[in-house]
């Protein structure tokens, strides 16, 4: 009797197993879709640095001492709100009167001058570089390049070109950069990840205790003006609809809460700067 | 007896099979990324404060509701964004300061020889290439990444601004 007990009890474990060896390797698969090592979050500075410096290549950055300590100020706030604790965030001020606003892997935001010349209050500010950060936070460049550090899978993926000092990894690298300034200066991000990054960037605005509203009234004032067909940058998905999802997000997901504008101390800052 | 036995090796197997699936004992485990994170007592910032917890903090998942999580703090129930939360416990800061922006010589000569070497970039010579065509503006970059703002000046930011 006794060993037939222990017989079954060694069946049991048996076939209990088989369905614990799945459940481990789903959860292994899982974890793997999210999990980003040390290493690829070097890389992704890095590739990011190159983008950033590209950028400042084509538009220079605006040199305002006030203005540029003031936008990281409220910028690094933001930051310390959103999911990528792991990243230290950098923003500056671009020279041009194109009205748009820009982000590179690794934690590099850019706001042109033009578009602080349309923003109200610093809730809106608040806003655009939060859209930014998220664009950043769900690495929607790495993402879409493949961009990953060489640990992990040396045999696949961006690593695979451009790993060593190769002129095949200098080109493989040059042309990946030059993707990546394509989808911010030609295609823009995939309709979804803007959608995402909406999302994200009212729930980092509200955390930090700004209106989360901040970025609809920007978006709405945007969209009026691309419908006078003044350039306003090529990489925002339809505003109509954009400007409603985001709107009922807000109502079903944010809430109203006490949040705060900060028009006057943005408005006395720009003034200074002499952007209105 | 036959039977009996049956039974009592279907029972056993049904219990490990649900002890190792984490239906009945397991709750989803999720890790807080951000700096630090408001509970409220409702799923929307409306709700009242009702904690806040900082990087790391394990969040044991009781329900998700839209892209807010239920969880229980200090014997509290509450909600927490979903967006700052995963699966994994945060990584700690990781600087772009360790990135050399013009590389030594020493150091591209190993670009060359090692084997696992990951995205490098270009090298000195291509930078100076392309700063004189004016392509990049690795100086520009370097006086943002330079600005120096502590927690002290955010956390003074924030305040002046909600007088």
């Amino acid at each position: 009797m006794k060993v037939n007990i222990i017989i079954i009890i060694i069946i049991s474990f048996f076939i209990a197993s088989i369905s614990s060896a799945g459940e481990s390797y789903r959860k292994r698969q899982s974890l793997a879709e999210d999990r980003y090592t040390q290493s690829d979050v070097e890389e992704e500075i890095r590739f990011g640095r190159e983008i950033s410096a590209r950028i400042l290549g084509r538009i220079p950055l605006y040199n305002n001492k006030e203005l540029t300590s003031y936008i990281n100020l409220l910028g690094k706030a933001l930051a310390e709100n959103c999911s990528r604790s792991d990243l230290e965030f950098y923003f500056g001020i671009l020279d041009t009167e194109e009205v748009n606003a820009y982000s590179a892997p690794g934690g590099y935001v850019f706001v042109t001058k033009g578009a602080l010349k349309y923003v109200n209050d610093e809730s809106e500010l608040a806003g655009i570089l939060a859209h930014e950060i998220a664009h950043i936070t769900e690495r929607h460049i790495v993402k879409e390049l493949n961009i990953k550090g060489i640990e992990d899978d040396p045999v696949s993926g961006f690593a695979r070109f451009i790993g060593g000092g190769t002129d095949v990894a200098k080109v493989a690298f040059a042309q990946a950069v030059d993707k990546a300034l394509d989808i911010l200066f030609k295609n823009g991000y995939r309709r979804e990840n803007e959608i995402e990054s909406d999302k994200i960037a009212v729930f980092i605005t509200a955390g930090t205790n700004y209106d989360p509203k901040g970025l609809l009234r920007y978006l709405d004032r945007i969209s009026a003006l691309e419908e006078k067909r003044i350039n306003v940058g090529k990489t925002h998905p339809l505003y109509e609809k954009r400007l409603s999802d985001l709107e009922n997000f807000i109502k079903d997901e944010v809430g109203a809460g006490s949040f705060y504008k900060n028009r006057s101390r943005y408005e006395s800052i720009i003034k200074r700067a002499k952007i209105k | 007896m036959i039977m009996r036995n049956l039974r009592l090796l279907f029972f056993v197997a049904l219990s490990i099979f649900f002890i190792n699936s984490g239906v009945i004992f397991s709750l989803e485990v999720l890790y807080v990324q951000s700096e630090s994170a408001k509970i409220f007592d409702k799923p929307s910032f409306d709700g009242n404060l009702i904690n806040t917890v900082t990087k790391g903090y394990r969040i044991d998942v009781l329900e998700k509701k839209g892209n807010w999580v239920k969880t229980s703090v200090n014997g509290k129930e509450g909600y927490i964004s979903s967006f700052i939360l995963a699966k994994n416990p945060p990584s700690e800061k990781i600087s772009s300061k360790k990135e050399e922006t013009v590389e030594s010589p020493r150091k591209r000569a190993s670009e060359h020889t090692t084997a696992v070497a990951g995205v490098r970039g270009l090298t000195e010579d291509d930078r100076k290439r392309l700063s004189i065509e004016g392509k990049v503006n690795f100086e520009a970059l370097e006086n943002i990444e330079n600005i120096r703002i502590s927690k002290d000046d955010i956390r003074k930011f924030i305040e002046e601004g909600e007088k």
